[in-house]
């Protein structure tokens, strides 16, 4: 895992400052829900797109990880939209 | 297919798995992602009846009301403004309000009936020149209640109004939507000052607000038609700082207990929590066995996914409940 985050530095870099971007904005948007249901929504986004960009870079991109990428999106976008229910 | 070999197939890189945990598969997530609405869907649904649960399951709020006042008056404070005095009618008039919504089933600041909450100040004998309103539930604390109000833009502006000069509060516990809480009505108003009632003329002509349309927002409004009648209310002894209005339901002799255990929040965010923790743990363990055997993959980034699903943690863990209306 050591070689792999210093080999791609600053495509987790760029994960890293992303995520804490909609860190920030999800508990900033409180309490209004709405809100946080669309930095949910977006978080969720961005990771697949960082994902698919970053394979894409590497030529490592297939069908299984898009859809591996997609369904982590997914599985992380329905767990914090049910809790802003 | 004996327990353990189930869980090593489940947790454990293998053959059996294409060498990576069944669960980490991207087949596995949308069946994770159906449990978590089955669980929040039973506790939500009307099959669990949270009498069952005794005090494991319910919800139980801290919320008083000279609490609410006392933080509201610091706010204020802290914008030089000076305190609002508690009254009477106004608390009255927030229980009334109170009451409806849980009796009507509804969450909001105009009733399905269409009653205003101007109605229910009118009703409790309360005269007054301008007047708002601020709502909130599932609040576990008055502190929280608070901050949310002033994050919230047309919240604060009523509870740091300079236009006010009195409020009433009603803390109700009770089931709305479907779901226990506790709802907290918090009205706003002055009553027109002995000049202003002044300018009455005996044929009952309107009084001019000391507030211009333009500067309240939609939850506050001026008394439309003040006449003679209300100021024989007004020139009548009023009670002012009244304590508390608490509750509304009445809780049967014997039946006073210790709180419930777990709120459905509660209970929902360690479930998604233990999950997040689950998928991360696993994503832990592949890496380091898959790194220690060497073996090539053509996967998702486990570092990646373990940076996003510690930051979906972090969001469960600190997401704050309640909504102010």
């Amino acid at each position: 895992m050591k070689d792999e985050l210093f080999k791609h530095k600053l495509a987790y870099f760029v994960l890293l400052i992303g995520i804490l971007i909609f860190i920030f904005l999800f508990l900033g948007a409180w309490p209004d829900r709405w809100i946080q249901r669309m930095v949910v929504v977006g978080m969720s986004t961005y990771y697949f797109l960082w994902g698919m960009l970053t394979h894409f870079k590497t030529r490592t991109i297939t069908r299984s990880v898009m859809w591996e990428y997609g369904m982590v999106s997914l599985l992380a976008c329905v767990l914090l939209l049910l809790i802003t229910v | 297919m004996s327990v353990f070999a189930v869980l090593k197939h489940l947790f454990h890189p293998q053959r059996s798995n294409n060498h990576r945990p069944r669960i980490l598969h991207s087949r596995s997530y949308p069946y994770l992602a159906l449990i978590a609405l089955g669980f929040f869907g039973l506790l939500n649904s009307s099959l669990i009846k949270f009498d069952k649960f005794g005090y494991v399951l319910g919800f139980a709020s801290s919320i008083t009301t000279s609490q609410v006042v006392e933080l509201t008056n610091a706010e204020r404070a802290k914008v030089g403004l000076l305190p609002l005095e508690m009254n009477s009618k106004l608390s009255s008039a927030a229980l009334a309000k109170g009451q409806d919504m849980l009796t009507d089933q509804y969450w909001a600041h105009i009733a399905p009936d269409g009653k205003e909450p101007w109605s229910f100040i009118k009703e409790s004998g309360y005269t007054y020149k301008v007047a708002g309103e601020n709502l909130a539930r599932d609040f576990y604390s008055t502190g929280d209640m608070v901050a949310a109000w002033m994050n919230s833009p047309t919240h604060k502006a009523n509870i740091v109004n300079n236009n006010y000069k009195e409020i009433g509060i009603a803390v109700i516990d009770g089931t709305l939507l479907g779901h226990e809480t506790t709802l907290v009505v918090q009205m706003f108003g002055t009553q027109p000052t002995p000049t202003q009632v002044a300018q009455v003329s005996p044929k009952g002509t309107q009084v001019v607000a000391e507030v211009p349309e333009a500067e309240t927002i939609s939850l506050t409004k001026p008394e439309p038609t003040p006449n003679l009648v209300q100021f024989i209310e007004l020139a009548q002894p009023t009670t002012i700082s009244q304590p508390a209005v608490l509750a509304s339901v009445l809780v049967p002799s014997g039946s006073l207990t210790l709180p419930p255990l777990f709120s459905v929040l509660q209970l929902t965010k360690a479930f998604f929590l233990a999950m997040i923790i689950m998928i991360v743990l696993t994503l832990v363990y592949d890496a380091f066995v898959i790194g220690h055997y060497k073996t090539a993959r053509l996967v998702g980034k486990n570092l990646a996914h373990i940076l996003f699903f510690t930051a979906v943690g972090f969001l469960l863990i600190f997401f704050k409940g309640g909504i102010v209306g």
